[in-house]
């Protein structure tokens, strides 16, 4: 409950208590192995991640990579692949090799360089049911509401989902958003050491050079408009205790801040709804309570999570991950720039590559 | 003055005269004069010089009978019957010397006394003029008990420390005593010692009125209170140190001075919840006049929420619990309140820096009818008020609480007495975020007690208790409210048969309603989704009999059996979950509709209560206690302190009652006269069917809790060793705990296991606790007081290493409470001013000046977690209290 924070929040203020970095005893952590795949009903080819949990003190986008294992898919008729490592650790099927139908069910067997052996539990692909429809409503000030510095209005997306019967209601959403953004990489500037003033200096990019002190453009621009992406980062799952028939309604699932660069033009917002086993819910329900506890400052609901995959050589070492089968579903929507109900000031000017943000990518989606 | 120095001067150096020549002397007396203008006279005529002091002297007169007599014989005779003696020094000087031992045991009386904080009444009879010390005079009175008005058989009085007599079967007494300063001291088991500072000249009367000890607050001393003859496991808390304790802000707090007790633990400065031999906070029984309370603070846990004014007495059993208690399976702490007084009105009150209280009581009708009222109230919004903070809304925020009391006593007869007494207290928080949270307790009963007969007494009480809250979000966009309630009357007949052995024996029913929640959206535009959960009714019944048997000088043992029987009956749905899966709301195969009083599941327990005492000898005893007890009500909580929107639960088929199989050994002492009371003790618990919430359960309005929590067992197992000086300007005690509490939670499929199915540390173990009290008397009314506490950090989880799965960080923790919070100390120390000990007087006010938290440490109440924005989780500890904390409070009495 969020209002706990709250009430420990002044009760810190009234009695000068405070809050101080936590100095924790240095714990020798055995490496452990985490799997991160999936097959989809959709086409392949099926990605599957062979890694080490990070220590907290390292980079958790830099994980140590398991090469040279044997990572097999296969289905309950006797058909299996062995999945190529692509890259260090990143095996992938084959793009005409196995492909995922609902009804089937499928298991993922790994056997790392050094002989150890690991399975996932089996599990059946369920239906993805349907996004019946999606819809936002802008909200004053619903980012940061409590400080005064910094409240952002914002679109709350919300969406209502039905599930197959097979899936038993157990959903989870993904989104993407996209995002057009203006750079002007014509107006570049540079210092000059001679001047000792700033004189123009349009990156190649732009199609502009300068000549005769003047700015001419002598092709198109390939850095001006980029469309960029946000990934959800969050455990989206269906909440089990509202299932209304195999209905869920008014799920709020992304809060896009209003913000001049995001809504430059108009913002796309694109979901997939996958049904999933009992165990993988169970593991993305785990991963979702334990986001929420975070920064809660009562005692933390502290969650223990296991995946769906364990070891065969050795049922006492604990394997993290799941290899997930999935049936996708998607759907998706604009929310334009007309649909803020305010005034909104236009996008600053940025003198650089737009390329140069993470994520983008200088074509237009098709979509768009 | 002059004299009386040189009297001094001689007494140290008297030597017996080398002539008799000046006592010899014969003396005219030619009709009775005063002895000092005899003296006067005779000085005149003779080579003499007295050394006296007049007021020795003025009460004597020399009889003209004497007239002729030689000096000496003429001053014995006058003199006879006195404590005045002379001497002769130098052949010429005459020296009255009083003799010192009868005043300076009267001074000692009168020291001892005040020491002891007695009341000493003043009483002069007669007039000084009329003193004849040849007389006999007569003291009479009666002895009549101050609340009852009836006389009292066999009070013993003494005189000057002597045995003077015994009171008659009508309450009688007569003392015969020459006229003077007399200490007379009234005496009579379990009531409070009289003392009455005399000057008696002339006959007179003096009646007296005893009061019952635990009447009066400040000196609850129960007469079996001395540490070899209580129960095993047993305490009683003196209000008086619980008054003089320092205290956070200066407030006085009962269940505070609980979590100093051996055996008991507290998570944490916001959590007045408390545990008990490794109990769960919700394993305590907490009576109020009998009803039980569930929400015991204020504030969320940094106050208690009863006045200390309006209570008489405070027990508390954490082990060999008598058979009349049952419903919990931890302890007892049971509060009663005070009666009002009959003879006439008074009050107390006090000003703190969060809160004030208030308390009056009287007779309606004098020696029938008595009422006692009293109220507390915070007016602690300026604190919140006075912060600046980038908190929008923080300065509408509010903190209030309130909590006040009734009592309401009548005697109908001489063998009936009605008393009806209420309680009530009120929380609210309003917060940032428009959120209000709103607390509330009531109780209510009305206490018949009859004495059937001279041995045998009836107690039947109809209570009424409601615990409630409510929270409300007024944000338009998610606005709600939240509601909680439970609602239980109980109806209790009890017996006590006070004869060779003491028996005890009843009836206690008691209906629980709960409400486990409902929310509502407050707003049109509010997209919160109304929930109602169906309410839940069950009723617990226990069937008790016991009693107390000296089965030869040295044993002593009280034996008990209770039967209990729980009820929940319907309307209720029953659901069944699949047998080969887990027990989550997606494997529901099948329900069962219940109607209004249909029976849905019985449960039924018998608990054994027995309590052992054998002394060794006159300063040693050895005890023993077991009990059985069930607990059929669970608290729903996954935090380790209660909160407030902690919920009760009914049980059910799934939720099965708690069994506590409890065993405590211990070994007592006195030690150098009664000094010091030391002991030690052992136990060993073991509860069955505790819950544990499941990882990831959300148990706020969950429609079927039974798949959010986990059946387990707990084990727990100490040596609590206490040693208290309860003797000399120094009193103290210090209490050592070494326990560990240990949580077993093992179901079939893995989601429902904990740590894999093997034994966790409990949220609250905290295997080493030690605290140490003091109360120095700087001086009759000065005294400092102060407390050491050090407790071995909680128990908790760390977060280890991370991974991404799907581009969303996943944090691995470790098993649970397999690490530690830092160690706990805080040193509290407080200055106490009494106002002066006299009874009589308009306002007696007592200053306490505290510092909480002394040295300042900074305490980690909980551990938590922060996203370092790189989907890893950082750790740190949050410090309720993160500095020393002083303040000043004032109380009174009128």
């Amino acid at each position: 409950m969020k209002y706990r924070g709250f009430i420990a929040i002044l009760l810190l203020i009234i009695s000068d208590g405070c809050v101080e970095k936590l100095e924790i005893p240095v714990t020798v952590t055995t490496a452990r192995l985490v799997v991160d795949g999936s097959i989809t009903n959709e086409p392949g080819p099926y990605r599957v991640k062979l890694f080490l949990a990070t220590p907290l003190t390292s980079d958790i986008d830099r994980p140590e990579y398991i090469t040279g294992a044997s990572v097999t898919i296969r289905d309950d008729q006797g058909n299996e692949e062995q999945l190529t490592e692509v890259s260090r650790g990143i095996y992938d099927t084959h793009a005409d090799g196995i492909q995922g139908n609902v009804g089937r069910s499928y298991q993922l067997a790994i056997t790392t360089a050094d002989g150890r052996q690991y399975a996932s539990t089996w599990a059946e692909m369920t239906p993805a049911g349907e996004v019946e429809d999606m819809y936002f409503e802008f909200q004053e000030n619903v980012i940061n509401p409590n400080d005064l510095t910094q409240p952002q209005d914002a679109f709350t997306v919300f969406l209502d989902a039905r599930s197959d019967k097979a899936s038993s209601g157990r959903l989870r959403w993904r989104w993407t958003g996209t995002y057009r953004i203006k750079t002007y990489p014509e107006l570049h500037e540079r210092f000059d050491e001679t001047a000792q003033a700033y004189v123009p200096d349009p990156l190649p990019c732009s199609g502009y050079i300068i000549e005769a002190g003047r700015l001419v453009q002598i092709d198109t621009c390939v850095c001006c408009d980029c469309w960029l992406k946000h990934f959800s980062g969050k455990a989206l799952v269906s909440d089990q205790a509202s299932v209304q028939g195999r209905t869920f309604n008014r799920v709020p699932i992304a809060q896009i801040a209003v913000d001049k660069r995001l809504f430059y033009e108009k913002y796309h917002l694109a979901v997939e709804q996958l049904s999933m086993s009992e165990d993988v819910f169970q593991f993305w329900h785990l991963v979702d309570v334990q986001e929420e506890s975070t920064g809660n400052i009562f005692q933390p609901n502290i969650v223990k999570i296991k995946g769906n995959v364990s070891s065969v050589s050795d049922p006492e070492e604990e394997v993290f991950g799941i290899f997930s089968v999935s049936a996708i579903t998607r759907k998706s929507i604009f929310i334009k720039r007309s649909d803020i109900p305010k005034l909104i000031p236009p996008i600053d000017v940025v003198k650089a590559d737009c390329r140069q943000y993470p994520t983008a990518d200088n074509i237009q989606p098709p979509f768009w | 003055m002059r004299r009386l120095l040189l009297i001094l001067l001689f007494a140290g150096t008297a030597t017996v005269g080398y002539s008799q020549a000046l006592l010899d002397t014969p003396v005219t007396i030619p009709a009775d004069e005063p002895l000092v203008s005899f003296l006067v006279r005779f000085e005149a005529r003779h080579p003499a010089k007295f050394f006296f002091v007049n007021e020795w002297l003025e009460y004597y007169t020399v009889s003209k009978a004497l007239d002729g007599q030689p000096l000496s014989d003429v001053l014995n005779a006058t003199l006879a019957a006195s404590d005045i003696s002379f001497s002769l020094h130098y052949g010429y000087a005459i020296v009255f010397e009083k003799d010192p031992a009868g005043e300076i045991l009267r001074y000692q009386l009168l020291k001892r006394a005040t020491a002891a904080q007695k009341s000493i009444e003043e009483l002069v009879i007669g007039d000084r003029k009329d003193l004849d010390i040849t007389k006999k005079l007569a003291l009479t009175g009666i002895v009549v008990d101050e609340f009852s008005g009836k006389p009292m058989v066999g009070v013993v009085i003494f005189v000057n420390d002597k045995k003077g007599t015994e009171t008659d079967g009508n309450g009688y007494y007569k003392l015969t005593l020459t006229g003077g300063d007399y200490i007379l001291e009234y005496s009579y088991v379990n009531y409070r010692q009289k003392i009455i500072d005399l000057k008696i000249y002339s006959n007179g009367v003096a009646n007296v009125k005893l009061e019952e000890t635990p009447i009066v607050l400040d000196e609850v001393v129960v007469s079996d209170q001395a540490v070899l003859n209580r129960k095993v496991s047993q305490s009683y808390l003196k209000m008086t140190d619980v008054k003089r304790a320092p205290s956070l802000l200066g407030e006085v707090d009962v269940i505070k001075q609980v979590q100093n007790q051996p055996g008991v633990t507290t998570v944490g400065e916001v959590a007045t919840g408390f545990n008990v031999r490794g109990g769960g906070v919700d394993q305590n029984l907490v009576l109020y006049d009998g009803v039980p309370v569930f929400n015991t603070s204020h504030a969320l846990g940094f106050f208690t929420a009863f006045n200390s004014d309006a209570v008489s007495q405070v027990s508390f059993y954490r082990g060999g619990i008598p058979a009349e208690y049952g419903g919990r399976v931890s302890s007892v702490l049971s509060i009663t309140s005070k009666e009002g007084p009959f003879d006439k009105w008074s009050g107390g009150g006090g000003i703190g820096a969060i809160s004030s209280y208030l308390t009056v009581g009287g007779p309606i009708k004098k020696d029938t009818t008595s009422v006692i009222a009293s109220v507390r109230a915070s007016y602690s919004d300026w604190v919140l008020r006075s912060i600046k903070s980038n908190y929008r809304n923080l300065a509408n925020s509010a903190m209030a609480f309130y909590d006040a009391s009734l009592k309401l006593t009548h005697k109908i007869s001489e063998r009936t007495k009605l008393n009806l007494s209420g309680y009530t207290s009120l929380d609210e928080f309003s917060l940032v975020n428009d959120s209000i949270y709103t607390a509330r307790n009531i109780t209510a009963s009305a206490q018949l007690n009859h004495s059937l007969s001279e041995k045998l007494f009836s107690l039947i009480s109809v209570n009424f208790g409601r615990y409630a809250y409510t929270v409300r979000e007024e944000d338009p966009s998610n606005a709600f409210d939240l509601a909680y309630q439970i609602t239980y009357p109980s109806l209790k007949i009890d017996f006590n048969y006070d004869g060779k052995h003491k028996l005890f024996f009843g009836l206690h029913n008691t209906l629980y309603d709960f409400n486990p929640g409902s929310l509502k959206p407050a707003h049109a535009e509010s997209s919160a989704r109304a929930i109602d959960l169906p309410n839940e009714r069950s009723l617990e019944s226990g069937l008790y009999a016991g009693g107390n048997f000296s089965l030869s000088e040295n044993l002593w043992v009280e034996a008990g059996m209770r039967t209990s029987l729980f009820r929940r009956f319907g309307p209720g749905v029953f659901y069944e979950y699949a047998a080969d899966k887990p027990r989550e709301p997606a494997n529901i195969v099948d329900s069962t509709e219940f109607r209004s009083g249909e029976n849905m599941k019985t449960y039924y327990g018998i608990e054994p209560r027995l309590s052992v005492r054998y002394s060794l000898n006159d300063n040693a005893s050895i005890k023993l206690g077991y009990n059985r007890m069930f607990q059929y009500i669970h608290l729903v909580t996954n935090t380790a302190a209660v909160t407030p929107v902690d919920i009760w639960q009914s049980g059910n088929a799934y939720f099965k009652p708690q069994v506590a199989d409890q065993i405590a050994l211990g070994y007592y002492r006195n030690v150098k006269a009664d000094t010091y009371e030391a002991y030690a003790e052992i136990f060993y618990k073991y509860v069955s069917n505790v819950l544990d919430f499941k990882d990831g359960a959300n148990l706020i309005l969950n429609r079927h809790l039974e798949t959010a929590l986990l059946p387990g067992d707990s084990k727990a197992y100490g040596v609590e060793v206490s040693v208290n000086k309860v003797k000399g300007r120094l009193l103290g005690t210090l209490n050592y705990t070494y326990s560990r509490s240990w949580r077993h939670v093992d179901g079939f499929f893995q989601q429902e296991k904990i740590n894999d199915g093997a034994a966790y540390p409990a949220h609250y173990d905290q295997p080493h606790v030690a605290s140490l009290n003091w109360r120095y008397g700087i001086s009759r009314r000065h005294f400092f007081t102060g407390t050491f506490t050090y407790r071995t950090g909680r128990p908790m989880s760390l977060p280890l290493s991370g991974y991404k799965i799907d581009g969303v960080p996943v944090v691995n923790f470790s098993e649970r409470n397999l690490y530690r919070m830092p160690d706990y100390h805080r040193l509290d120390i407080a200055f106490v001013i009494e106002g002066n000990h006299k009874r009589k007087k308009l306002l007696d006010g007592t200053w306490v000046i505290s510092f909480y938290n002394a040295y300042g440490r900074k305490n980690a109440y909980s551990v938590f977690f922060k996203d370092d924005g790189r989907g890893f989780i950082t750790p740190y500890k949050l410090s309720v209290v993160g500095s020393i904390i002083p303040s000043v409070s004032y109380s009174f009495k009128f």
